[in-house]
């Protein structure tokens, strides 16, 4: 049962007529025709029940992104039905005006050839910008049928499930331009050679200035003598291609701290799409996973499709969860993926607690077989910390910033001991960073 | 259908544009009626404060400028308490409708010697005192201009009347046991009097005559003076519909209330709890949302740092900080993995030029106090930012601004970022 404002105002106006004839039996005579007006109009109000509702099919959107939900309302009641309905969409689903109105025809057509049969369905468009990443939802969506009156009418509500899938923002993406123009200077496409990018023999070219002199073929450059001189040859090198470049992300409860303005997660997402795009960019072939106790997500270089639309769809529905990574399984999951020498980046966080218990046991497997780089966010807050002296509170405050980053610090050259590539930045830094960090690896043949 | 619903939401847009200033207007009039409600005493027929035309307040101001006291009355418990303070002073009992109480009825009527005026336009105080006698209400005289003039009389045994001479205010006319003053004619009982001497007091018919309107006309003014101003104090009681009451039985306010007041509120209850049920049903169920876990950064740091300062940790804290700076120092003029802290000294020293003794014993400072640790962090800060400046200006370029913090903490040894910032080198001159 709703019973609407206009029903309010009629029981408020009717006061006038208490005040003109004040007697018990007047309040029980308004009372019962406010009662009478509510139930006339409920009883005609086309049934909210009666109705079928069908969503149709959201398309992913990135975070940040405006979309449209759609929903279709078939009219199967035999009155016509008028009113509001309401799409129970989650507070992070960013929904403009989640109640709009509703006009429906009869269902069954009075009229020739089923003319009515126009009007029996209704669209309702609900306007979203999510604010979250994941799969939002709306559990349902809440009729309300007023009477002819519109006085009173009936609500129902339809629980039939939508969903939108919010991918990760990539933000890096605008970093990915200029480090496939690196990527295109190794590649010999371009005229600057690089010294010592890739192993891999390419093409014989003339020599420009700016070239390194030890490139040149000085065979070839025999063969090529003419009569106005010596025509200098380089060797061109070519970077390798078809690599494996492994990506693991580490969801457990580290990555629910937040720097800045985002989880370390979200950070660890964006540098793992752009070195994602840049690798599957130069010809290597990409595998994501994340994990905590288990895997928790996986996108396969193997699987058909964009890999970069992979990655994205499966990091969207990751969200940290509180327990303590489970890095003894990562030579498992490795291996599963491929026997061979692969680029494994593991971005994770530098703390020393979950590091030293957790990877620093598996890194001899894993530094054998494989080249590992280690990702992972930096807190400016602890260097901001770390500079503020100015009273007795901060300088205990700066000590205690300190004491993390000496530990910080200890862990980094534990790694590098061990061979491990230790990347720690900024949240918006370390995207590019860890690309520069491949490129780096790349350049120098050791993929 | 279209024009209505266009009205409608029309009138609802306008109704939400206007809705500050609807508000303003209906708490403007609200206030206004309410101060209106607060000032309604001034506003009293033959109120000593009303400056209207039908008021008093031209005769209490003569009176006052004449160091008469008026005390005012508004019940009869107050008139009787005056009474006993100021046991000389005329009593002026004004009915304007209403009549004190039976009590203070018998007490005017077994007065002793105080001068009392009674006022009355009508026959209810004439009645409530002499119900059967031996005065008696005679009928309205209307007034009307000096044409109607009432004379005093020849036989008026009242000094003040006599002196007033005539009145012309409208009022009422009585017949008295005794000679009157003011004689007029009623046209349904013949000769009756205005001013009447009564047991009570005088029972005057006009006090319409004291009006801030009429008090200059005919002999109203002298009348007024020669009634009220004979003393220093007066006591003017006006009688209101409580006094009839006993003592001990207070009315009820719903007595005084119109009629539809208790239905209308009723009604309103009713409304109320309409409204509960309008604006209280939900659209539809609440929605939840699953929040993800999240805990601030540097909350391991924050807490360490509160600790060491709850436990007064000057020594720990002191040689934290002195560690990290070395090994800042010993990256910032690049001495190696783990260098030596005396060759770190000697390096610094020379880096900045100066004696390294003196480093020495800024190093192993040992602050005891929270001041000293203060200035002991400061210095250290310094000494490294000195550090990096001379660095800077020794191999310029060499690092980019805040390298020995951010850029080399990021994982990359100062060899790799120069041949980074070459390759980016290659690119703009490519681009």
């Amino acid at each position: 049962m709703v019973l609407t404002r206009r029903f309010l105002y009629v029981a408020l106006g009717l006061s006038a007529v208490v005040v003109v004839f004040p007697a018990p039996g007047t309040l029980l005579g308004c009372a019962v025709l406010l009662i009478l007006l509510a139930a006339v109009d409920m009883v005609l109000a086309g049934s909210p029940r009666s109705v079928r509702v069908e969503r149709v099919p959201t398309a992913e959107v990135r975070l940040g992104q405006a979309t449209t939900a759609s929903t279709t309302v078939y009219q199967a009641g035999s009155r016509p039905l008028r009113g509001q309905v309401k799409d129970g969409w989650q507070p992070s689903a960013g929904a403009r005006a989640q109640i709009s109105p509703i006009r429906l025809g009869p269902g069954r057509s009075n009229g020739p050839n089923g003319s009515a049969a126009r009007i029996q369905t209704a669209r309702i468009e609900t306007a979203l910008r999510p604010t979250r990443r994941g799969d939002l939802h709306s559990e349902h969506l809440s009729l309300r049928s007023i009477g002819p009156l519109g006085l009173a009418g009936r609500q129902v509500t339809h629980r039939v499930r939508h969903t939108l899938r919010v991918l990760p923002p990539f933000h890096s993406r605008r970093h990915l331009p200029s480090k496939l123009q690196r990527l295109r200077e190794l590649d010999g496409a371009t005229a600057v050679q690089i010294r010592g990018a890739g192993h891999e023999f390419d093409s014989l070219r003339d020599y420009v200035r700016g070239d390194d002199v030890r490139s040149i073929d000085w065979r070839a450059t025999a063969r090529r003598q003419s009569s106005q001189g010596q025509h200098l040859v380089v060797r061109t090198w070519r970077p390798e291609r078809d690599r494996r470049v492994i990506i693991a992300l580490d969801s457990s409860r580290t990555s629910a701290v937040r720097i800045e303005d985002e989880p370390r997660l979200d950070s660890g997402m964006e540098a793992a799409l752009l070195l994602g795009a840049l690798a599957a960019g130069a010809g290597d072939r990409v595998d994501y996973f994340s994990f905590d106790r288990g895997l928790s997500s996986q996108a396969r270089s193997g699987m058909r499709g964009d890999l970069l639309h992979q990655m994205a769809e499966a990091m969207s529905t990751v969200e940290p969860r509180l327990v303590e990574a489970d890095f003894s399984q990562l030579p498992g999951q490795i291996r599963a993926i491929s026997s061979q020498r692969s680029l494994l980046v593991v971005l994770t966080s530098l703390d020393s607690g979950s590091l030293e218990e957790g990877l620093l046991p598996v890194l001899p497997a894993l530094t054998q077989r494989h080249l590992v780089v280690l990702a992972a966010v930096r807190d400016p807050e602890l260097d901001r910390r770390a500079r503020a002296r100015e009273t007795a509170g901060e300088v205990y405050r700066a000590a205690a910033a300190e004491r993390a980053l000496i530990e910080k610090e200890a862990l980094r050259r534990q790694l590098a001991s061990l061979g491990v590539e230790v990347v720690e930045a900024a949240p918006h830094q370390l995207p590019p960073q860890l690309a520069d960090t491949y490129i780096r690896l790349k350049a120098s043949g050791r993929l | 259908m279209t024009t209505t619903a266009t009205l409608g939401s029309t009138l609802r847009n306008g109704f939400q544009r206007w809705q500050f200033w609807l508000l303003l207007l209906i708490l403007g009039l609200l206030s206004v009626a309410l101060i209106q409600s607060l000032n309604d005493e001034d506003m009293d027929r033959f109120g000593l404060q009303n400056t209207a035309l039908d008021g008093y307040a031209a005769l209490a101001g003569v009176l006052e400028e004449q160091e008469v006291q008026i005390h005012q009355a508004a019940s009869a418990e107050i008139a009787r308490d005056l009474m006993t303070e100021h046991p000389e002073a005329p009593l002026v009992v004004l009915s304007t409708g209403d009549v004190p109480d039976a009590a203070f009825n018998e007490g005017l009527r077994e007065r002793d010697q105080r001068p009392v005026v009674l006022l009355s336009e009508g026959p209810e105080l004439l009645t409530a005192l002499y119900p059967e006698g031996p005065a008696s209400y005679a009928g309205t005289h209307p007034g009307g201009g000096s044409s109607a003039a009432l004379e005093a009389g020849a036989q008026c045994p009242v000094d003040a009347a006599v002196n007033a001479a005539t009145v012309q205010a409208p009022g009422a006319l009585f017949f008295g046991d005794a000679p009157g003053c003011f004689i007029g004619f009623s046209e349904d009982a013949g000769e009756a009097q205005m001013l009447i001497e009564t047991d009570a007091g005088l029972l005057f018919g006009g006090p319409a005559a004291f009006t801030n309107q009429n008090i200059t006309d005919a002999g109203h003014a002298a009348l007024a003076l020669w009634l009220f101003g004979a003393e220093d104090d007066l006591i003017w009681y006006t009688p209101m519909g409580v006094d009839t009451l006993d003592d001990q039985q207070w009315a009820s306010p719903m007595d005084f209330l119109p009629d539809w007041v208790v239905p209308l509120a009723w009604w309103l209850l009713l409304c109320v709890l309409v409204m509960m049920l309008v604006l209280g049903r939900r659209p539809g169920p609440v929605v939840g949302e699953p929040l993800p876990v999240q805990v601030p950064g540097a909350e391991t740091a924050e807490g360490r740092g509160r600790m060491y300062q709850s436990a007064n940790a000057v020594a720990p804290s002191a040689r934290t900080l002195r560690s990290a700076h070395l090994i800042r120092l010993a990256r910032l003029l690049r001495l190696g993995a783990a260098p030596q802290e005396a060759s770190i000294i000697a390096a610094a020293a020379r880096q900045v030029r100066r004696d390294p003794a003196q480093l020495e014993g800024l190093l192993a400072q040992q602050p005891r106090r929270n001041s000293e640790l203060v200035a002991y962090a400061q210095s250290l800060a310094q000494l490294e930012d000195e550090v990096q400046r001379a660095a800077l200006n020794h191999h310029p370029g060499a690092h980019s601004a805040g390298g020995a913090r951010d850029g080399l903490g990021a994982g990359q040894t100062s060899t790799d970022r120069t041949h980074l910032n070459r390759q980016q080198g290659k690119n703009t001159s490519n681009d």
